[in-house]
């Protein structure tokens, strides 16, 4: 009896002990959150608020030797290389998931599956490498090629946005692809059959009812795949070009260089001065809030469709 | 269920067995029909005809086939793997086991109806009209067809003010009377039902069986349910199955009163099932 009792006590300890331990372990992530945004509103807003926060959003000169901090090329180059990025990945991505689901035969699935999984584990400084020899060198056949009578001559270096989607494109097609997976595998059987037995063809059921009965969880898929791709940096370092300017408008500028978000920080923090180094932590604060606004979209999303 | 006292002899009266009225034309003719997945045969060697305009019921304890066989007359169970199918079915004729048949084309013309109510993720307009858009019917003439539909469903006057409402805001028995309503659009002869009431309340289940028995009128019915009740109370014909074959089959009313075989007689008594 003595020695059950002992034991009793002992366990109970160890419980709690590792309880406590495990929600320390879990609070982590949300302290760091806080803490991250802690520090970059804290170096970046006050900034924010002597330059004006209208002049550095929408300003169109960036000039750090001058005291010049107008990020408005940099927005213009961040959308556009994410909004290309989806125009080319949402498509394929759930192309892609409707195959993998409703199509393939389970031998088929067998190698696809993981392979879109190692696919998420390349480094992305890899995959830049391979958009620096490859996609850079494809793009700059077009552009001094057939295209080099309608591009300005600065356009035809290959560093582009396109350069930069269609790297993106490699980095989030995984994440659409998964998810959109899930959310078409959540899609009741029973619809599927009710289409069938109503004389639908395979095709016909799939874009008739199963993906419309999944459009949520399809448009979480996308959303998240543009958080991640409006947070990428190294890769698209390497290929964008990082000029600061605000390509022309038509479909010329997808050919043109520019620079993003990310990369205007991560390029110039490693030289910066205190109030140069002030303006990259704004930049941070603009990403940061891009992010958090599109994360939130997911949440809600995907809250709704399970 | 009313019994006679005495069981006549099974021998003497074979052809009673597999007889209902002969007078009515035949829709299906099934025979000899052999179903497998991969090396487990679930239905030995089925003979059995289904009558225009009747509803006939297949009733039979879990697994004894019922589902497979009513799955197999719209050739739904080319969706499952590993089949093999010998025998013959002739639909209004023709073989639909044969290589060539379309199950595409001969889905339009035999509806199905499920166990839980499976409305699209739609309107009510849309769920109906559904069938027919896939099939290539033109728009001006779809709400024709959803009101025909939903006027032969009994269920027009429920909605018609809210036909473009989500099919979800509609009660469990209205869902389902949707389901039929958006299986008659397409304009079949059959319509195949798998225990269409078993996922809903007795009020809504009473009025899925008065709508079966006011179909027949138009359409041929054939129902899998579970509740013999159920099939005394809206069928013509009974079939019953029992491990892969009919055991015995017959004017419904005749059947439940007077089986002829014992196990028939056993499974309606509530002794096994």
């Amino acid at each position: 009896m003595m020695f059950q009792k002992v034991r009793n006590r002992k366990s109970n300890i160890e419980e709690s002990v590792v309880k406590k331990i495990l929600l320390i372990m879990a609070l982590t992530s949300v302290l760091s959150l806080g803490l991250i945004a802690f520090f970059i509103f804290m170096e970046g807003l006050p900034f924010m608020f002597n330059y004006g926060i209208t002049e550095f959003i929408f300003g169109t000169t960036w000039d750090p030797t001058n005291q010049v901090y107008g990020i408005f090329p940099m927005i213009v180059g961040s959308v556009l290389a994410t909004i290309l990025a989806i125009f080319i990945g949402a498509p394929i991505g759930i192309a892609v998931a409707v195959f993998l689901v409703e199509i393939a035969p389970p031998r088929v699935a067998k190698v696809i599956r993981p392979a879109v999984q190692l696919m998420e584990g390349i480094p992305s400084v890899v995959i830049g490498l391979f958009g620096m020899v490859i996609i850079l060198d494809l793009i700059r056949r077009l552009s001094r090629g057939p295209l080099s009578e309608f591009l300005p001559s600065t356009y035809q270096t290959g560093y582009s946005v396109l350069a930069g989607a269609i790297i993106l494109v490699i980095m989030i097609l995984p994440t659409i692809i998964s998810i959109s997976a899930d959310a078409i595998r959540a899609v009741p059987k029973e619809y599927k059959q009710a289409a069938l037995a109503l004389g639908s063809s395979q095709w016909q059921t799939i874009y008739r009812v199963v993906v419309p009965a999944a459009k949520s969880g399809l448009i979480a898929a996308v959303v998240l795949g543009v958080g991640r791709a409006i947070g990428e940096t190294m890769a698209i370092i390497m290929v964008i070009g990082n000029t600061v300017l605000i390509p022309e408008l038509g479909w010329e500028s997808i050919f043109a260089p520019v620079r993003t978000l990310t990369g205007n920080i991560a390029l110039e923090m490693g030289y910066a001065g205190p109030e140069h180094r002030q303006a990259l932590f704004a930049t941070g604060i603009i990403l940061f809030m891009f992010i958090i606004i599109i994360n939130s979209i997911t949440i809600v999303l995907r809250k709704k469709e399970y | 269920m009313v019994k006679l006292a005495t069981r006549p002899e099974i021998e003497t009266h074979e052809a009673m067995v597999n007889s209902a009225t002969p007078q009515s034309e035949t829709v299906y003719q099934i025979e000899d029909l052999r179903v497998a997945y991969g090396n487990n045969e679930v239905l030995h060697g089925i003979s059995l005809p289904i009558r225009k305009n009747q509803v006939t019921a297949l009733i039979g304890p879990s697994g004894c086939g019922k589902s497979t066989l009513l799955k197999t007359l719209n050739l739904m169970i080319y969706a499952d793997e590993n089949i093999h199918m010998s025998g013959t079915i002739a639909f209004e004729g023709e073989n639909i086991l044969r290589e060539k048949q379309d199950p595409l084309d001969l889905r339009k013309r035999v509806g199905m109806v499920f166990q839980k109510p499976s409305p699209f993720r739609k309107s009510i307009f849309d769920n109906v009209s559904y069938g027919p858009k896939v099939h290539g019917v033109k728009k001006k003439d779809l709400s024709e067809i959803v009101e025909r539909s939903l006027k032969d469903a009994y269920l027009f006057d429920e909605v018609k003010d809210r036909l473009h409402d989500s099919a979800f805001s509609l009660s469990g028995g209205q869902q389902q009377r949707l389901c039929i309503a958006r299986a008659l659009a397409t304009s079949p002869e059959v319509i195949l039902m798998d225990e269409p009431t078993s996922a809903l309340d007795p009020k809504a289940t009473l009025a899925v069986e008065d709508l079966i028995s006011k179909l027949k009128e138009k359409y041929t019915v054939v129902l899998v349910t579970h509740q013999m009740e159920q099939a005394a109370r809206v069928s013509d014909s009974t079939a019953f199955l029992y491990m892969g074959n009919v055991v015995e089959h017959g004017e419904t009313h005749r059947l439940f009163s007077n089986p002829l075989r014992k196990q028939t007689e056993d499974y309606i008594t509530g002794r096994f099932g």
